[in-house]
């Protein structure tokens, strides 16, 4: 949801960077291994008092499963591939919802970016309607869709559509006049135009909207999932919890957390190297 | 919201899409074309309307639901404002803690839900403790922003001024933190109320205006679903508006900073975290929304 950037920055270069300047290879190993071992002291913490609690009967086992039972089922799931089955097909709702929701929201937002006439009839009207949560929109689109796939695919495609709406269209708008200036002093044809300034000052933005989209999507899909669905990881958590198997709920949420993660991350990682030309900051 | 900051000057234009709608919609219902159960007449929304105001279980489930909301965004944001200065003020505390706290923020609100339930059960605590959740993390992540962001200008006259730690984070730290604050306990609001919702909605339970919502879903009512969703949407606005115009009062917001993509405006979020929103900077009472 939010961008965790000094989080995620704290992972990845825990190191200042000053310190990773002055401090040579060897340095640098020993100061992330540092920080490494400094960040998992809460964690192994927790992990110990888990055990402790566990050790000592604290709560009923169902209700808190042991930590290796956790790892265990964890282990099982993959190695049946009941985990993967699952994950698959949430993902492949994610990717056609947002295909769909992000591609309107893009030709809604090119449009509006490109043509303010389009903007003034439309612009309101989704901006008011896009005020209230997609969550809300739950029981409206469950009444109209039914609970199948198309109700999956829908709320992930409303999700997706608002991010790449505003993202698309603010790209349209946002190469800097003095772009436009020079491009005029170096007499670029339209075409020209278009490929050298407003599809670079664009990209970087819908690559933002894109991300915030898959963001809001995963979210959005796990709670579809878990009130209305037979299949996928959000459903498998729900289900596991109806038949009280919490083993299985820790590994579906630490699931949950780490696909969401790695998307977003990868998802970094593709606009650092394909958009070299945007540094932020 | 974009005109508001000019004036109250209306694009007319911009009432023709919602005017040909209403227009569709009183066509459509008249003649019948359309599913009634699904596009629901005029005048049984009216009647829907009527219903639900008249309906003191309506209103008792609204107050229900915000009391919630006020008791799980207390006790989050200040558990999220805390944490925030203690990780923006030390970097040590940064290393310990960053790292859990990220990896934990990762996973989605609701998917806490299962073990919430099976852990305190369907009652008010697992809701609370959802809706804390939900406020927690915005409230923590911009008040750290806004302690590290200090700037380096006035930490340098703390220097002259030879502070010690305590009155630089007391006089400089925490006075230039206080609109990324601020900003932060909107955000958590927001996050709070949406969370309060959808944890009602869930787990289905007791009262409350998510479990309204369920309860006139099942029954196939889309009229009282439309009002239950217009309802909250206005009440969300209604709270951040209240917070947003203290906050104002208290002391003005200039440049609040927000870690995370605006999306009104579609500024980035620079690499610090910061937004360098030039709307946002124009005008502090430009807003944003999650989910």
């Amino acid at each position: 949801m939010m961008r965790a950037v000094p989080f995620i920055n704290a992972i990845i270069s825990p190191a200042t960077k000053t310190q990773r300047a002055a401090a040579g290879g060897r340095l640098r190993v020993a100061a992330h291994l540092q920080s490494i071992a400094i960040g998992s002291v809460i964690p192994l913490a927790v992990l110990g008092l888990w055990s402790w609690a566990v050790a000592l009967h604290l709560m009923r086992s169902q209700i808190l499963p042991a930590p290796i039972t956790v790892w265990q089922t964890g282990i099982d799931l993959l190695r049946g591939g009941d985990l993967f089955a699952a994950l698959a097909v949430s993902l492949q709702r994610v990717v056609v919802g947002l295909l769909i929701g992000g591609t309107l929201g893009m030709i809604a937002g090119i449009a509006m970016g490109r043509s303010r006439t389009i903007d003034a009839y439309l612009g309101p009207t989704i901006r008011t309607i896009c005020q209230i949560p997609t969550i809300a929109w739950l029981p409206v689109f469950m009444l109209i869709f039914g609970i199948g796939e198309e109700l999956k695919v829908a709320i992930i495609a409303k999700a997706a559509f608002l991010p790449l709406l505003l993202n698309s269209f603010a790209g349209m708008r946002v190469a800097p006049a003095r772009f436009h200036e020079v491009a005029d002093v170096l007499v670029l044809n339209a075409w020209q135009r278009l490929r050298l300034v407003t599809i670079p000052a664009a990209l970087p933005l819908l690559a933002a909207g894109l991300r915030l989209a898959l963001s809001n999507a995963w979210h959005v899909l796990i709670v579809v999932e878990m009130l209305a669905s037979a299949a996928g990881i959000g459903h498998m958590m729900a289900w596991s919890r109806t038949l009280f198997q919490l083993d299985v709920v820790f590994v579906t949420i630490a699931v949950i957390g780490a696909t969401g993660w790695l998307m977003d991350a990868g998802m970094r990682w593709a606009e650092r190297r394909l958009m070299p030309w945007n540094v932020p900051g | 919201m974009m005109r508001q900051s000019v004036g109250v000057r209306v694009d007319w234009r911009s009432l023709a899409l919602p005017a040909a709608c209403a227009v569709a919609w009183v066509v459509a219902s008249a003649t019948g074309w359309w599913n009634p159960h699904l596009l629901v007449p005029p005048k049984q929304l009216a009647g829907g309307l009527i219903d639900s105001v008249g309906n003191p279980d309506f209103w008792l489930a609204v107050g229900t639901s915000v009391l919630r909301l006020g008791i799980g965004w207390t006790i989050g944001s200040l558990a999220g404002v805390l944490l925030g200065i203690i990780v923006g003020c030390s970097r040590l505390a940064e290393r310990f803690v960053a790292p859990s706290l990220n990896s934990v923020r990762q996973v989605a609100l609701f998917a806490w839900i299962p073990l919430l339930t099976a852990w305190f059960g369907d009652g008010e605590t697992a809701k609370v403790i959802l809706i804390a959740v939900a406020a927690f993390f915005p409230a923590a992540l911009n008040t750290e922003i806004g302690c590290r962001e200090a700037p380096a200008a006035l930490i340098e006259v703390g220097r002259v001024f030879e502070f010690g730690y305590w009155a630089r984070v007391r006089r400089i730290v925490l006075p230039s933190a206080r609109p990324s604050i601020a900003a932060g306990l909107q955000i958590a609001l927001t996050s709070a109320w949406i969370g309060t919702i959808g944890a009602e909605y869930l787990i289905d339970q007791g009262d409350g205006l998510g479990v309204f919502l369920s309860s006139a879903r099942m029954d196939n009512r889309m009229d009282i679903v439309l009002v239950c969703i217009v309802t909250l949407g206005l009440i969300g606005y209604l709270l951040s508006t209240l917070l947003r115009v203290s906050f104002a009062k208290g002391a003005p917001l200039r440049g609040a900073a927000l870690a995370d993509d605006c999306r009104r405006c579609t500024a980035r979020a620079t690499r610090c975290g910061k937004i360098v929103c030039r709307r946002r900077l124009r005008n502090p009472r430009a807003r944003k929304r999650f989910v």
